[in-house]
């Protein structure tokens, strides 16, 4: 392999491209609080948002601000092939920085387009779809982990974030749409790894439909592990559905941890209750506390996946490298 | 659907590390400031200093703590992969032992089960629900009941629980509640003449979840 290749796995090795083409499966939802978890706990967390909506920006309270640029940076940094640093918004949380999505990116499938059309897969050059692996690659030390936001059925911003991203994590519902999305983005993965050889899947996350969905949850559960010969990819833990939290949470600007916190910090619930007359500010749902929890989980179970991917990652190297000295 | 996404995907990383039987997951650093979904159920009647969940000492997961100045970790970049320490916000947490009837303590599961909240949830909707009609409540749950046509009026009980009939033996049910709503729960017991936090959520919870048709 290329020393540049090499180079540029070995600083993208903790990005995780979150992604499943079905949109509203609660893919930014995911980024933003795992971030948010993994941030708090004290890692150095970059979001990255490929997003022409920029969902992100409502989770994390950044929408409109000084920080905002819609993309532009990205969109930038894309075009001149990295020969200009990548513009961070820093600190938009301790710990967190966002790479900001925004309208500006729609200007990048007609760029990707025509770098295609320039580059009909000849191998001597480098794909245009590492474009925003060699954006990242220079920052990314910086970072424990990168999340991508991706977009909803966008295969050019889809492959762009599969060239950079040494992982994916697929977030789906528990009806067959998400099935159904992870099909499509199983295309995608596959030709991103003629690209991006060391691309792998992390795991699936099941976010929730319903309340009482036990049954549902285990039906679905077993149907993807199914789609997956019996190897299921899920995580175990569920994010369970909390609409009032889910709203919440883009209404304001803040992640369910942080929810979690304020819900804890409003006026008793006996004391709204008493003063009828006086307007009130809408009561936080204080199941932003269960929801939080499980982020927190999920974080968790993410680092543990993580930490024994790459044990085992060098764990095989040692092996290989003992293999050729014999 | 008959695909086969491992042949795209290939084995994905959760479930090569469940092979490895490395997701033996401890509770996640910042876990003890929120409380488990399970159930743990104590003795009836005993009491129990069984909670929610038990704040785990996690001083010995506290290696790799992370550096405080930003600029420092910027130069060097960190590739820690140990669980980071718990945030600053840890919200302290108390365990409220409350003695409820053994159908409230079983409907205050189910509910819980059914919303997946937690039980303290449970017993501040219940508050919240009975609010109104809660001091009530509680003084009648004082008065023993004298037989139809009595001459004598009733009369407040004092002793409780020793004398009680077997059906209304009272079954612990541990919640877990912040400093703050403890302040809260301890200013109600007092403003409603309640003899303990534990009959004041007792009485919510026996009037809400046993005498109204399921929400
Ligand atoms: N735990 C939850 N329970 C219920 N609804 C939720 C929850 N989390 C997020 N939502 C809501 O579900 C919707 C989709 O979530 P989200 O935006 O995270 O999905 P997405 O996959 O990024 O969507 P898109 O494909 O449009 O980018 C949003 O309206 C969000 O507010
Ligand atoms: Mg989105």
């Amino acid at each position: 392999m290329h020393a540049l290749a090499v180079d540029r796995q070995t600083a993208l090795a903790r990005v995780i491209a979150v992604t499943n083409d079905k949109g509203g499966v609660g893919k930014t939802s995911i980024v933003a609080n795992l971030g948010g978890q993994l941030a708090a706990a004290g890692y150095r967390v970059l979001l990255v948002d490929l997003n022409r909506q920029a969902n992100l920006a409502d989770d994390l309270g950044t929408r409109g601000t000084s920080v905002d640029d819609q993309g532009e940076g990205l969109l930038t940094g894309i075009v001149l092939e990295g020969r200009h640093p990548l513009p961070v918004a820093f600190g938009v949380r301790p710990n967190l920085d966002l790479v900001c999505g925004g309208t500006r990116l729609e200007a990048l499938t007609p760029l990707m387009v025509s770098k295609t059309m320039g580059s009909p897969g000849s191998s001597g050059q480098s794909s245009p779809f590492l474009a925003l692996a060699d954006v990242l690659a220079p920052v990314a030390e910086h970072y424990d982990v990168i999340l991508i936001d991706c977009p909803p059925e966008n295969f050019i911003l889809t492959d762009l974030a599969l060239g950079a991203a040494r992982w994916v994590i697929m977030p789906t519902k528990t009806d067959i749409g998400g099935l159904v999305g992870m099909t499509l983005v199983a295309e995608r993965f596959a030709k991103a790894q003629q690209i991006n050889p060391s691309l792998g899947l992390l795991g699936a996350v099941l976010f929730a439909t319903g309340t009482k969905a036990t049954a549902i949850h285990a039906a679905a559960r077993s149907a993807i592990s199914a789609a997956f010969g019996g190897q299921s990819p899920l995580f175990t833990t569920v994010v369970r559905h909390a609409e009032r939290t889910a709203q919440d949470a883009r209404r304001l600007g803040k992640l369910a941890h942080e929810l979690e916190a304020e819900a804890a910090q409003q006026p008793a619930w006996w004391v709204t209750l008493r003063n009828h007359g006086e307007p009130q500010a809408p009561r936080l749902s204080a199941t932003a506390a269960s929801v939080a929890a499980d982020y927190r989980e999920l974080a968790y179970e993410v680092l543990n996946v993580l930490r024994s991917m790459e044990q085992a990652e060098q764990a095989g190297a040692a092996l290989g490298a003992a293999g050729e000295r014999a | 659907m008959s695909v086969d996404l491992s042949a795209q995907f290939g084995r994905s990383g959760a479930a090569q590390a469940r092979e490895l039987g490395a997701l033996l997951p401890p509770r996640p650093p910042r876990a003890a400031a929120s409380e488990q979904l399970d159930d743990s159920t104590p003795a009836a009647g005993e009491v129990s200093t069984e909670a929610e969940a038990i704040p785990q000492a996690s001083a010995d997961d506290n290696t790799g703590s992370p550096v405080d100045d930003q600029s420092a970790r910027r130069s060097a970049p960190s590739r820690r992969l140990q669980p980071a320490p718990a945030e600053v916000d840890q919200t302290q947490s108390f365990q409220i032992p409350v003695y409820v009837l053994p159908a409230a303590k079983a409907a205050a599961q189910q509910r819980r089960a059914r919303d997946r909240v937690t039980n303290a949830e449970v017993a501040f909707s219940a508050i919240d629900a009975t609010f109104p009609k809660l001091q009530q409540l509680l003084q009648s749950r004082r008065t023993v009941q004298r037989k139809a046509g009595s001459l004598f009026p009733a009369r407040r009980q004092r002793t409780r629980g020793s004398s009680a009939e077997p059906q209304s033996r009272r079954v612990a049910w541990v919640l877990q509640a912040t400093a703050e709503e403890l302040g809260v729960l301890d200013s109600l017991v007092v403003e409603l003449g309640a003899e303990s936090r534990s009959e004041l959520i007792a009485a919510a919870l026996e009037a809400d979840l046993l005498t109204k048709s399921r929400r």
